[in-house]
């Protein structure tokens, strides 16, 4: 359960009933990542694809994620163009850049590594 | 910080619009899209609105988390509240001004002070690698005579090449000579002047030493930069023209590199061989002596040299203090001790410790005035924030954090200290070089501000301000947000109980005040003093003419212009007309004299005067024993003062007794001891008959200007070159006095810079305590309180303050005065008017600076205090 301090980020009730803080804060960078890693997307479409392929664990505050496309672009991870979305509008469409793609592999190698390991330790 | 976030940072401060719309884009793009989701999934369109809405969550909260995130953001807040502090202070312009204005002057003083003393006391010769080079000085007395210095430079191993700098004659206004029709500065130099120092030329070549042969002068001049381009108007053809110096003909063979003006604190015009010297004075025994015999007196030479590669001070020292040795026993001369020191702008090192305690006595003076400053911004500060502490609770009930509105009267403080601190930079950046230069003339001194020195200043500024405006703004924010409030104002019993801050903050600054205003005063009496003290003759009313010859005319023609004009003015004027070789407290001239009885080598040294015979009589200096000088007695009779004739002829009368100079001459009379030569002291005077050695000046008792004119007038009659100069004795005391009278100018300044503070302080304060106090007065204006006792009771609350400065400053001024009086000729210590005084002064300036808010107190209505709410 979570602790009782603890609060969502931002203002909008967010995210998941069983995930702390630093793990969001952490992994929410990776994820947009890996969502980015595919294709280009505009922030409801991160959001979505989260959502879906984690079969609703995560839920993604909107504030949040703009936050978080902030930090990432001023660290040059994702860079955005205003293209025309199906819908035929502009929109903000996110995608990254070489260095958001080595540091999508550093994060995921690094997952996997502690993954494992809080697997082994559960099941020995 | 990454290349990329610079930008986007900068775009986000500078392009606020354009990124502001982009996130307004983005969300309403979100939210759009959502709906679409929402609708495919069979929402009706305005539930699916909703829906996506309510996923959104708080629209505005999530845009200022995303705006106040980044470097541009603390940026921005931090302009805000600048700009916001700038609106305030501007809202109150005479507390900004006053505020500013006071650091201003406290950090612009006290780095001008110390800039100056940095650039007099230590400021190193402008040649190459000037740490290199050292001065040789005498441990007691005169270094090396120009002969000494020679027999250094041809057998010391320590040094790779040793200068001789000095004037003509000794005393330093013989540094000017004539250049064409204006007067110039003029060094004279050893032939390696320019090449072991390592100063560059602009055009044409430096001195050599074939130009320095004392059997065969030269007569070459090296012009400085600034001459020749306001003399010459910068002529490239300059090299090997004729020009004049006291009407003898020099050619010009260079012109020295662009911002060097010699090695001396005064800027020097032009610079010639030492031996031709013997150009400008020909046939002048004494010129020729000073440059060859090894006793030569003259301690003005300065005498530097260049350590040889590798070479410390210590082992150079050494050497030469073993030549000096063996020099002076083969010389016959008695031991005499020198030291080296690295070359420094100031001339004399005898003068230095005087110079040192000078400086460090006005470096003290303005880090009082700063500290004055501070308190007073302090006290300021102080009264403000307490004024506003209804403002601040005001926006904390607003739901301003506490950092916030901390952050906020910070700005304010630091905003106050940088403007404060851009005064002072340029109070430091033009005052001590046109203040020097003011009292000294044109010099070769830079003054650039000490980085250091400044940065200290604006940091005790910065701090101060810092420390009085957070103290307030944290305790304000502290108070109850209610109790801020409703109270309006202070409580109303806080005045009267115990000694606050801003009490203490007065007192301070009333004896700091005090402090310098009783050192100011206590100064100018010591220099009234000395200018009304006995100096045994009468000085007043005494005017001193000066008759210019170009100075390479020969004796003899001197002398017929001498004559002539002796004779031609005693039969133009009505008063009472004498001469003298120099006019009394000008230059001081020394000769030596053997007894008959005692070897070829003459041993004494006496002050010299030349008079004519009606000098004692103008000055009425009384004869105490024999006679005074008659027109019969020839070139041989000589008069000695008081003291003289105690120590040479101990025990004996003088009279008849016979002495040998230049010539033999006999004592035919006693003077008594008057400060004729120096202020401060009494040495030996010989007094000679006015004869053949240079044009004598004449002393007129209450000349007016029509006899002045008419003298003149013969004089021009006599020779068309001649240039008379008009001077006063009375004018030569205060040049004996001259620096005790700078430093008491100074004093004074700063004394009446620290008596304005302090009553700006005082009022500051005190109008503030009457806004804060109006409900208090008004309640006690209802209850019948006449505004006579409204006034008493403020006048009461500041006598406590200023009674307990002056107290204070009292102590502090005696231990200083007698400081002062150890130092400085003239001061005196503990002085009770000088103490009553200034105390009644600032007594005055307080109450008044009090009483001005308190009135205005009386007048405050009670009905209107009472709803001032």
């Amino acid at each position: 359960m979570p602790p009782s301090s603890w609060r969502p980020h931002g203002t909008g009730d967010t995210i998941v009933s069983d995930v702390s803080t630093d793990v969001i804060q952490g992994t929410l960078d990776m994820l947009i990542l890996k969502s980015l890693s595919l294709e280009p997307m505009h922030g409801f479409g991160i959001a979505r694809r989260i959502e879906q392929i984690s079969k609703g664990v995560f839920k993604v505050n909107p504030g949040s994620l703009m936050l978080a496309f902030k930090r990432m672009e001023r660290a040059s991870l994702i860079a955005s163009d205003w293209l025309t979305t199906e819908h035929n509008r502009r929109g903000k469409f996110y995608r990254l850049t070489e260095k958001g793609r080595r540091q999508l592999k550093a994060e995921t190698q690094e997952w996997s590594r502690r993954a494992a390991a809080i697997a082994r330790l559960l099941e020995a | 910080m990454s290349l990329n976030a610079i930008r986007s940072g900068l775009r986000g401060l500078f392009r606020k619009d354009a990124v502001e719309r982009d996130l307004d884009d983005e969300i309403a793009q979100y939210i759009e899209i959502a709906t679409h989701e929402h609708i495919r999934a069979g929402l009706s369109p305005e539930a699916a609105r909703r829906a996506a809405r309510v996923e959104f969550g708080g629209v505005e909260a999530a845009k200022e988390d995303i705006r106040s995130w980044g470097w541009e953001s603390v940026v921005e807040s931090l302009i805000r509240d600048l700009g916001y502090a700038w609106r305030v202070l501007r809202g109150s312009p005479s507390y900004a001004i006053v505020a500013i204005t006071t650091l201003g002057i406290g950090i612009g003083l006290t780095t001008s002070v110390v800039t100056a003393s940095h650039a007099v006391l230590d400021q190193r010769w402008p040649v190459a690698d000037p740490t290199r080079v050292v001065t040789i000085v005498g441990r007691r007395g005169p270094g090396l005579s120009p002969a000494e210095a020679r027999y250094v430079a041809a057998h010391s191993t320590t040094l790779s090449g040793l200068v001789i700098v000095r004037c003509l004659a000794g005393a330093n206004d013989e540094c000017q000579l004539g250049l064409e029709d204006g007067p110039v500065r003029a060094d004279f130099v050893s032939g390696n002047y320019f090449t072991a120092l390592g100063v560059g030329m602009e055009l044409g070549r430096g001195l050599s030493s074939d130009d320095d042969e004392l059997t065969a002068p030269r007569a070459v001049v090296v012009l400085s930069d600034a001459a020749w381009r306001s003399r010459y108007g910068a002529d490239s053809t300059i090299i090997g023209r004729r020009v004049r110096i006291d009407d003898v003909p020099f050619t010009v063979v260079g012109v020295a590199k662009s911002g060097f003006a010699g090695t001396r604190m005064e800027r020097e015009d032009v610079w010639l061989p030492l031996s031709a010297m013997m150009l400008l004075r020909p046939g002048r025994q004494d010129v020729r002596d000073q440059l060859t015999d090894p006793s030569s007196d003259h301690s003005d030479a300065s005498i530097a040299a260049r350590l040889a590669p590798g070479v410390t001070i210590a082992r150079a020292e050494s050497e030469i203090r073993t030549l000096n040795r063996r020099f002076r026993s083969e010389n016959a001369l008695d031991d005499r001790d020198v030291s080296l020191t690295t070359a420094t702008l100031f001339p004399n090192p005898a003068k230095l410790r005087t110079a040192k305690a000078e400086f460090a006595l006005m470096v003290t003076a303005v880090v009082l005035v700063l500290m004055l400053a501070c308190a007073n911004v302090g006290n300021l500060l102080l009264a403000r924030a307490a004024a506003r502490r209804r403002e601040i609770a005001v926006r904390l009930a607003m739901g301003a954090s506490r950092g916030r509105v901390v952050r906020q009267l910070l700005a304010e403080s630091l905003l106050l200290a940088a403007m404060g601190g851009l005064i002072g930079l340029f109070i430091a950046l033009v005052l001590p070089g046109a203040l020097m230069t003011q009292i000294n003339g044109p010099l070769s001194l830079r003054f650039t501000p000490d980085a250091l020195v400044i940065s200290i200043a604006l940091a005790l500024v910065t701090l101060s301000c810092l420390a009085f405006g957070l103290a307030p703004a944290l305790h304000a924010t502290r108070a109850g947000v209610s109790a801020a409030l409703k109270s309006g104002a202070a409580p109303m019993s806080r005045s009267s109980s115990r000694p606050s801050l801003r009490g203490s903050l007065l007192a301070i600054q009333i004896a700091i005040s005090l402090l310098l205003l009783v050192n100011a005063a206590v100064l100018v009496r010591g220099i009234q003093r000395g200018r009304e003290s006995d100096l045994g003759f009468r000085s007043r009313g005494v005017t001193v003419l000066a008759f210019d010859l170009p100075a390479s005319d020969v004796p003899s023609r001197i002398r017929s212009f001498t004559r002539q004009l002796m004779m031609d003015s005693r039969s133009t004027s009505g008063t009472t007309i004498a001469y003298a070789g120099s006019a009394p407290l000008d230059r001081a001239q020394y000769a030596r004299f053997r007894l008959p009885s005692e070897s070829a080598k003459a041993s004494h040294v006496t002050a010299t005067l030349d008079i004519s015979k009606e000098f004692l009589d103008l000055l009425a200096i009384p004869i105490v024993a024999g006679r005074d000088l008659i027109e019969s007695d020839g070139d041989n009779a000589v008069l000695v003062n008081e003291s003289m004739a105690r120590d040479v002829w101990p025990g004996e009368s003088p009279l008849g007794k016979t002495l040998i100079d230049t010539v033999e001459r006999r004592v035919v009379g006693v003077v008594r001891d008057a400060n004729l030569v120096h202020i401060d002291r009494i040495d030996h005077l010989m007094l000679r008959p006015v004869g053949a050695r240079g044009v004598p000046v004449m002393l007129v008792r209450g000349a007016s200007p029509a006899i002045i004119q008419s003298v003149a007038a013969v004089a021009e009659r006599l020779d068309s070159r001649v240039h008379v100069r008009v001077d006063s004795v009375a004018a030569n005391v205060d040049r004996q006095l001259g620096d005790l009278g700078m430093i008491a100018a100074l004093a004074g300044v700063l004394g009446l810079i620290a008596l304005v503070l302090a009553s700006v302080g005082v009022f500051g304060v005190f109008a503030y305590v009457v806004q804060q106090r109006t409900r208090e007065i008004g309640i006690r204006t209802a209850l019948g309180a006449s505004s006579t006792q409204v006034i008493t009771l403020m006048l009461r609350d500041s006598a406590r303050s200023i009674g307990a400065g002056i107290i204070t400053g009292f102590a502090a001024a005696v231990g200083v005065s007698r400081l002062l009086q150890s130092e400085l000729f003239g001061a005196t210590p503990f002085d009770p008017v000088v103490f009553g005084a200034t105390a009644a002064v600032l007594a005055i300036a307080g109450a008044l600076a009090t009483f001005i808010p308190a009135r205005r107190a009386a007048r405050i209505d009670p009905t209107t205090a009472l709803r001032d709410e």
